[in-house]
């Protein structure tokens, strides 16, 4: 009969001693404090992107809602508990509760000893793990800055080499110079292609130079972004192609080409109210915001069209082939050619999509003599070089030159101090070659043949560079 | 035999029990705001208070894991090659709010509780249920649907007269099966183009 008393009175004592873990979740209002782990549920956006090729992609994103805030708090009293929250991006993605109400007292050390280990072993890690990255990320910083030494000796060597090559052709323009007061026509010649052929070196020495410091700036770039995660790190001055941006930066704002940015919806449901009465009823919606930004429902934002807007523009490559070609030949007593060509420019559109020049081609000839007009325009301000050239030997041309078009209309004075003239030994490579820095606006280039020359296919083939 | 009974009944309470408790409950949609100007603006904002204030309420009382179910989500739009494109999306209902809550008495529990990034349960058998629309349904669905793209398709064709550059907007409608029958409802936007800037040729 005393076991009974005895049985009985442990009940209380066990239970009593028996802990219990609790998983309390309650809302978190906004600009309060809260207690716990914050998560929020997500709130629907759609994001509809429209692409210039003339299509369109939409597709859902999903933001914390800061208006449905919950706070996670766990405890535990004489038991133990254990709990993993994943909450990517203010979203709770994952949680594992493994709580244990089964231990009695006597655990209870052992479990806060285990919490407080676990605790300690999980900032341990996360300390090995932030050091970690703070190295790999120095690591990599350091590669970066390295890429950026080795830019900057390409640009170095390129200038060098650039440099040298200016000197010759210095040297050739001197002794150029020097055989046109002395008026050798040979040594003239050869000089002219020799510094044709220096200035062609030029040229490409410049696209190196070009191309070199691009990479400075795109690799100063890349070391900037990696190294902004390194804490101590300074961020220098850019030294290439960035350096002049920012120049250019201070002394007048450029302007950029604006494109229509995407949308934001705002997916919103709820009930549609006509009018105060209609509050009554319930009559659902879902209904589409877009998001403004700055005031507008789709901004525009400036763009670059072209990822070299800071370096020197190459001159345009347009090729020009001959679609008919009519030659009627004509005597030394009649004077008259009549020709008729007709151009065709393969590469037109390419151009005009790039927004540097648009071309039109046009022929004229009169009873005087058999004249070749292309009229071209520059849409930009930079200074391009043309380079015509025929592919066979070609009779010297009597007269070339570039008369500015205003209005329609060309203008009867050439173009001053734009041109030069390069004619090679018959035999070899026949080259013409103008040489211009020409700002914008629609020139015309014309050719004059002496009377009664014949003209055959090839003497009008010209490859514009 | 009464010693038996009592520790029995002993041993039953000291036995412990364990598990998650789901709940669903519906919350009150609030009013879409009309335009600031509109006359009635005023008393939607306030009835939007008070409805606020009756769902926080709610969810004050509740405990557990909250989080969303999915509902089924029509979105057309224009692919802007003289097509339409639509999609159902299971999207988060805001409407109704579900908790999952775990709870044990003198008992171990492993709960395992996993949520995609629309904040909806990913891992018990509920959304499977949910998202499960039966085949008929999907291609009633389908159907209407093509309808409602029809729609699309004509301000598409529209809107291709007067500019290349321009686009319809999206619509999104909200698939409701109810007794089997499925209808759409929504569509509104605040907007009446999206425009796109073209490559210069």
């Amino acid at each position: 009969m005393n076991t009974f008393p005895r049985s009985f009175a442990l009940v209380p004592l066990i239970v009593a001693l028996s802990g219990c873990t609790r998983l309390k979740v309650e809302p978190a209002k906004r600009g309060e404090i809260a207690d716990g782990l914050v998560y929020a549920l997500p709130k629907p956006m759609l994001e509809v992107r429209p692409s210039s090729d003339g299509s369109m992609q939409a597709k859902f994103i999903f933001v914390a809602d800061p208006d449905r805030q919950y706070a996670i708090r766990a405890s535990s009293t004489l038991s133990k508990h254990n709990l993993t929250i994943d909450i990517t991006n203010n979203v709770l993605r994952k949680l594992e509760w493994k709580p244990d109400a089964t231990a009695v007292l006597s655990q209870a050390v052992a479990v806060a000893a285990e919490v407080a280990k676990s605790v300690e072993k999980v900032r341990e890690a996360e300390e090995k793990a932030a050091d970690e990255k703070r190295k790999s990320q120095k690591i990599n910083c350091d590669q970066a800055a390295k890429e950026v030494q080795k830019a900057e000796d390409a640009v170095t060597t390129a200038e060098k080499s650039r440099q040298v090559v200016d000197d010759g052709l210095k040297a050739i323009e001197f002794q150029l110079a020097r055989a046109r007061v002395n008026n050798d026509t040979n040594k003239i010649a050869l000089l002219e292609v020799e510094a044709f052929i220096k200035q062609q070196e030029l040229r490409r020495n410049d696209s190196a130079v070009s191309d070199a410091k691009t990479k400075l700036g795109e690799a100063e770039e890349e070391r900037d972004r990696i190294c902004a995660k390194v804490p101590d790190y300074t961020p220098r001055m850019a030294t290439g192609s960035s350096a002049q941006s920012t120049s250019t930066a201070t002394n007048e704002k450029p302007s950029f080409p604006m494109v229509w940015g995407p949308i934001l919806f705002d997916v919103q449901e709820g009930y549609r109210a006509k009018d105060a009465n209609d509050l009554k009823r319930r009559h659902l919606e879902i209904r589409l915001t877009p998001v403004k930004l700055r005031g507008a429902s789709q901004p525009q934002f400036p763009t670059a069209l072209t990822i070299e807007t800071n370096t020197p523009s190459k001159p345009p490559t347009i090729s020009w082939s001959m679609k008919e070609f009519e030659f009627y030949s004509a005597s030394n007593q009649e004077s008259v050619v009549k020709t008729r060509l007709l151009m065709e420019d393969k590469e037109r559109r390419a151009q005009a999509a790039t927004g540097d020049a648009q071309k039109t081609a046009r022929l004229d000839a009169d009873a005087a003599a058999a004249s070749y007009t292309t009229e071209f325009q520059r849409a930009t301000n930079e200074p391009v070089r043309l380079l015509l050239s025929s592919s066979k030997p070609v009779k010297p041309l009597a007269e070339v030159k570039v008369v500015k078009v205003a209005q329609g209309q060309m203008g009867s004075d050439p173009v001053s101090g734009m041109l030069r003239q390069v004619i090679t030994k018959e035999g070899s490579e026949h080259v013409v070659l103008l040489w211009s820095n020409v700002p914008m606006g629609m020139y015309a280039l014309r050719f004059h043949y002496p009377v009664g020359e014949k003209l055959t296919e090839d003497s009008v083939f010209f490859l514009v560079k | 035999m009464k010693l038996h009974t009592l520790n029995l009944a002993v041993v039953l309470l000291v036995t412990g029990c364990a598990g998650i408790n789901h709940k669903t409950v519906p919350l009150r949609p609030t009013y879409l705001l009309p335009e600031k100007g509109a006359a009635h603006y005023k008393a939607v904002e306030r009835k939007n208070a008070l409805i606020r204030a009756h769902n926080q309420a709610i969810d004050a009382k509740l405990c557990g894991l909250r989080y969303y179910r999915p509902a089924p989500y029509l979105l057309v739009y224009s692919t802007g090659k003289g097509t339409v494109s639509w999609e159902i999306h299971y999207l988060p209902e805001p409407a109704t709010l579900a908790t999952a809550k775990p709870y044990n008495f003198l008992a171990s529990l492993s709960a395992k509780l996993e949520f995609t990034e629309k904040g909806t349960l990913s891992s018990i058998t509920e959304e499977a249920d949910s998202t499960a629309v039966p085949k008929a349904i999907l291609e009633a669905i389908k159907t209407a649907a093509e309808i409602a793209a029809k729609g699309v398709a004509a301000l598409v064709k529209e809107g291709r007269k007067e500019q290349d550059h321009l686009f319809p907007p999206p619509q999104l409608y909200k698939v409701i099966v109810e007794n089997g029958v499925v209808s759409f409802q929504g569509g509104a936007v605040e907007i009446n183009e999206i425009r796109a800037t073209p490559v210069r040729n």
